[in-house]
């Protein structure tokens, strides 16, 4: 099969995936998702390989009409990376998720199950459309039917406190969509073409006050549904309350949905145009996540919204890659974070997941003797934490190695300070969480299956690997990336 | 990470014998075994050109940790530490010794970690409220210390020449938390003072060292500038005086054992500032030497607590040798360390300070000896354990020195010598005299952890600052603040961008 139909069919395969879980009803919702997940990993390996192989970013163009009349679809190196993060994730949660979300033999189908597996699903195809989209309204279309996807998925258990997450969540992503559409507007309006590739090339002959007034809308919607410090105030209630293999999701992916998109937007689109001050205002939002989620995480009493909390700190490194755009490490180290966290973050809530089903509540206090109750989720547990305070040698390691390079080349120190008090943060907030499940205790007994633990594991070996391959993953990073991306702003 | 095929065997056991954790049968002998796990790479050390402040650090650690590793099961119920216990022992080893043995930086910064992190485990192991404390106070600075040597390794790679200063002070300021250097020091007797026995003096001895070994090899003596050789001289004799000061002020053998650390690290920081102070390369050997000598000396010292109970005869008198020893006795190992970096130090001022350290010593060590022969009736310092390991391990503090003493350029006459002698022995007299009339003074106790007790008003301002960030946080969650919040972002990418 060419490397181009592989596009489409990493996007094809889940939507059949929910058609066919439609029709099957919820009985055969699991089986299916699971085949179309592991087809749909096994997809994106392709299109690595694909990547890896030629060296250069594949592309394909439907209908043979070449944009801007058709629609491009586009895999470059960080497409690639995030494409098997998203695939690895998803596929795992879906192995975890099946004893939360069955129908039982003779047992009677419920919407729950139905509604979590085509969810699933539609994440999965969503994340994929991001990655692979070169166009902004294609992207606008993808953002929101992964919007669509995540809100219910937050309401799953239907709960009055989870209802009212879910449309606290809804309502603030769709005031960050209508901002996105409202630039997307403006740029088409300007250029009268809305693909990357082209879009880059007329932006440097004529920027303007409509080319940043779109740049502004867009950044803003994307940080709002981000949760980019100081608008995450949907996300605690959100992740922290939804069921954990939807926490999972929505930490691990769905905030990366978006963050792409302004990856697009800056290092693509328009890269070193904006002046100075706006990449130094977007890496002080950065900051303020850093500091206002990891303290807010070192005092929360519940393991999710810790959890929680942390995911809204570690946003915040995500976006220090704006102010460095430029400096060799910056692009590579967001992307390494974005998917080391994406790694650790699932695997924790996982992990705290199958914790509460044990303890019954995911109270702090409560956890104590977790590891001898459950030791393989425990060393999950240690190794993702130990990834997101960044100990060597763990992806989320490698990252900060990225940062902190490219904050010295470029001489801006003050990130490097951020940087260090983050991890001494993280390294405070991750304590409060591991220390009572190594403490001794009693747990009462739980038949949890071995495989949903086997899985939290792989999750956190995933963010140790990654920082064990990182020199693979940054050449992988580096294919299909215009020259611009690395010059100074 | 790179490193020699045979080091990668001699840090592959450790993680083998850490495998065999899994298997339950195997779980029950493991204690038993600790002893095996270093001597890989102690045979190393014999036949592979590691280099020669390597070939002596290394040496010394990886004696300790088998000696250590055999006193293990004495100290546990049954012979049998918890699983957590063995798995933390086994993983700080392989960062200890591989720190020794890694050759490029980012692994040299996961063996660090390695040798920081899973050493909270042996601190906090007995479960008490002061172990925990002293746990997560030990943390805290183990984390510290990685993200300043993060930083600094970052620039490091960048391969700026020549080194920015603010890459040296990282270094020094990442590895002087691990070696306690003043004000960095007071984890230190919190840490030794909760762990049990064999797990301090392993931390003591050897885990600290790899501190030293960093310093030694980022901060090479030959390029670095003179003035931060002077900055090591000056905070390293601060700390050699003041862990003799308050160490006198305790009761707590492993306490005061853990401020003549202090005093002691703080010593061998002076020794590394001379050299780079006169940019003279071959001190790494002789600060190598001297930290090899006190990586036994100061691990068995913590045995000897252990073991005072069972044969107080056996324990006080070999003890003192070696104590007295750490301050120069002639014809100690101790005198021969103090012997062999003598050269630096010339005939200036510092050399009177560094005798006058080394008097202080002895006064400590007196101080602790009379200390460790009270303990022999209190059960709650002393078990009375691990007696035959505490034999060994002073024979290897005695013999070691004089085995590898060649290594430091001095010859058998240069030190029995009646010159060298005399030069060593006054201050021992002038210590030990002072410790024995200070037998008769009643001291003020400070607490460990001195300055610490300082820190209640700081601890007070951050709880507040929290508490603000708090309220923050509950107010930018509002709908009308977040919807503001959202819409002055625009305006304000919008302006960043324009303007």
């Amino acid at each position: 099969m060419s490397s181009a139909a592989l596009l489409i069919l990493v996007l094809t395969l889940p939507v059949a995936g929910i058609l066919l879980v439609v029709v099957g009803g919820g009985r055969q919702a699991r089986g299916i998702s699971l085949a179309v997940l592991v087809g749909n990993f096994a997809v994106a390996v392709g299109i690595g390989g694909a990547v890896c192989r030629t060296g250069r970013a594949v592309t394909y163009s439907s209908g043979g009409w070449t944009a801007p009349l058709g629609i491009q679809l586009r895999a470059d190196g960080l497409s690639v990376v995030m494409l098997i993060t998203a695939a690895v994730v998803a596929l795992a949660v879906g192995v975890y998720a099946p004893n939360e979300f069955a129908v039982r033999r003779g047992g009677v189908e419920t919407r729950r199950s139905l509604a979590f597996w085509s969810l699933l699903l539609a994440v999965s195809c969503a994340m994929n459309a991001i990655f692979l989209g070169n166009d902004f309204f294609n992207l606008y279309v993808a953002l929101e039917l992964l919007t669509f996807a995540a809100v219910p998925l937050v309401c799953l258990t239907g709960t009055r406190a989870t209802l009212e997450a879910a449309l606290r969540y809804l309502l603030f992503a769709l005031t960050g969509s209508a901002l996105y559409l409202l630039g997307v507007a403006l740029l088409y309006g300007n250029y009268g073409t809305l693909d990357i590739t082209k879009l880059s090339g007329l932006v440097r002959y004529e920027p303007g006050m409509p080319l940043w007034v779109a740049v502004a809308l867009m950044t803003s919607g994307l940080a709002a549904k981000t949760a980019l410090f100081p608008l995450h105030l949907w996300l605690p209630p959100a992740h922290g309350g939804a069921p954990p293999s939807a926490s999972a999701l929505l930490s691990a992916l769905v905030v990366k949905g978006s963050f792409f998109l302004t990856v697009r937007l800056w290092f693509d689109t328009v890269p070193g145009q904006a002046g100075m001050r706006t990449g130094q205002l977007l890496g002080a939002m950065g900051a303020g996540a850093i500091v206002v989620g990891g303290v807010l995480a070192l005092k929360q009493e519940r393991l999710k919204l810790l959890i929680a909390y942390s995911t809204v700190a570690q946003i915040g490194y995500l976006f220090l890659m704006f102010p460095l755009a430029g400096h060799v490490g910056a692009l590579s180290g967001g992307m390494l974070q974005a998917a080391a966290h994406a790694f650790a973050k699932a695997s924790m809530f996982l992990g705290a997941g199958l914790m509460a089903e044990v303890a019954g509540s995911d109270r702090l206090d409560g956890l104590r003797g977790m590891g001898r109750a459950l030791p393989l989720t425990t060393c999950a547990f240690v190794l993702a934490a130990l990834s997101l305070v960044g100990v060597p040698p763990t992806g989320g390691f490698m990252a900060k190695w990225q940062l902190l390079s490219a904050a010295f080349s470029a001489g801006q120190w003050w990130w490097v300070v951020v940087i260090l008090c983050g991890g001494l943060l993280a390294g405070g907030y991750m304590f409060r969480a591991v220390r009572p499940t190594l403490v001794e205790g009693i747990q009462p007994a739980a038949a949890i299956p071995r495989l949903r633990e086997w899985v939290v594991l792989a999750l956190a070996v995933c963010a140790l690997l990654l920082g064990g391959f990182s020199k693979k993953v940054l050449e992988l990073l580096d294919i299909g990336r215009p020259q611009i991306t690395e010059m100074r702003p | 990470m790179t490193m020699k095929p045979f080091s990668m065997i001699a840090l592959g056991w450790p993680m083998f014998l850490l495998c065999g954790l899994l298997i339950r049968p195997l779980r029950k002998w493991l204690p038993r075994l600790l002893w095996l796990a270093p001597l890989p790479a102690f045979i190393l050390v014999f036949f592979e050109d590691v280099g020669a402040p390597v070939t002596l650090l290394l040496g010394a650690a990886a004696a300790l940790w088998s000696i250590g590793g055999w006193a293990v099961p004495s100290y546990f119920p049954g012979g049998r530490p918890g699983v957590g216990f063995i798995a933390c022992w086994l993983l700080t080893l392989t960062g200890s010794l591989g720190v020794f043995l890694v050759e490029d930086r980012v692994g040299f910064l996961v063996f660090y970690a390695l040798v920081s992190l899973p050493a909270y485990g042996l601190v906090v192991s007995e479960g008490t409220p002061p172990a925990r404390r002293a746990g997560r106070i030990y943390l805290g600075f183990a984390i510290l210390g990685e993200n300043l040597l993060l930083a600094a390794f970052v620039i490091l790679s960048r391969g700026v020449m020549p080194l920015p200063p603010i890459a040296t002070a990282l270094l020094i300021a990442g590895f002087g938390a691990k070696i306690a250097l003043l004000p960095l020091h007071f984890w230190m007797p919190l840490s030794y003072t909760a762990a049990p026995i064999p797990a301090a003096a392993v931390l003591s001895g050897a885990a600290v060292k790899a501190g030293i070994i960093g310093l030694l090899r980022f901060l090479p003596m030959e390029t670095t500038p003179v003035m931060w050789g002077g900055l090591l001289v000056t905070v390293g004799f601060c700390g050699a005086f003041y862990g003799v000061a308050v160490g006198l002020t305790q009761c707590h053998p492993k306490t005061i054992l853990a401020y003549s650390s202090v005093s002691q690290m703080g010593f061998l920081a002076v020794i590394i500032g001379m050299g780079v102070a006169t940019h003279d390369g071959s001190v790494a050997t002789l600060a190598a030497f001297y930290g090899a000598h006190h990586v036994l000396a100061k691990g068995v010292l913590f045995l000897a607590v252990g073991a005072c109970a069972a044969r107080p005869s056996l324990t006080v008198a070999p003890a003192a040798l070696i104590g007295l020893g750490l301050a120069g006795l002639p014809l100690t190992g101790g005198a021969l360390a103090k012997l062999a970096v003598k050269a630096p130090f010339g005939y200036g001022p510092a050399a009177t300070l560094a005798s006058l350290s080394a008097a202080g010593t002895a006064l400590l060590m007196t101080h602790f000896l009379f200390r460790l022969a009270d303990a022999r009736k209190n059960p709650a310092v002393s078990s009375g354990g691990g007696l035959a390991p505490w034999l060994l391990g002073a024979v290897a503090c005695i013999a070691f020195p004089w085995v590898a003493l060649s290594m430091t350029g001095l010859s058998w006459s240069d030190v029995v010598a009646p010159v060298a002698l005399w030069k060593t022995l006054w201050p021992v007299l002038l210590g030990g005299t002072a410790g024995v009339f200070l037998r008769r003074i009643r001291i003020p106790k400070i607490p460990a952890g001195d300055i610490l007790a300082l820190a209640t008003p700081a601890v007070r301002t951050a709880q507040g600052a929290a508490r603000a960030l708090g309220h923050l946080d509950t107010t930018l969650r509002h709908w009308p603040v977040a919807c503001g919040a959202l819409l002055v972002i625009v305006l304000a990418l919008l302006f960043a961008a324009w303007l």
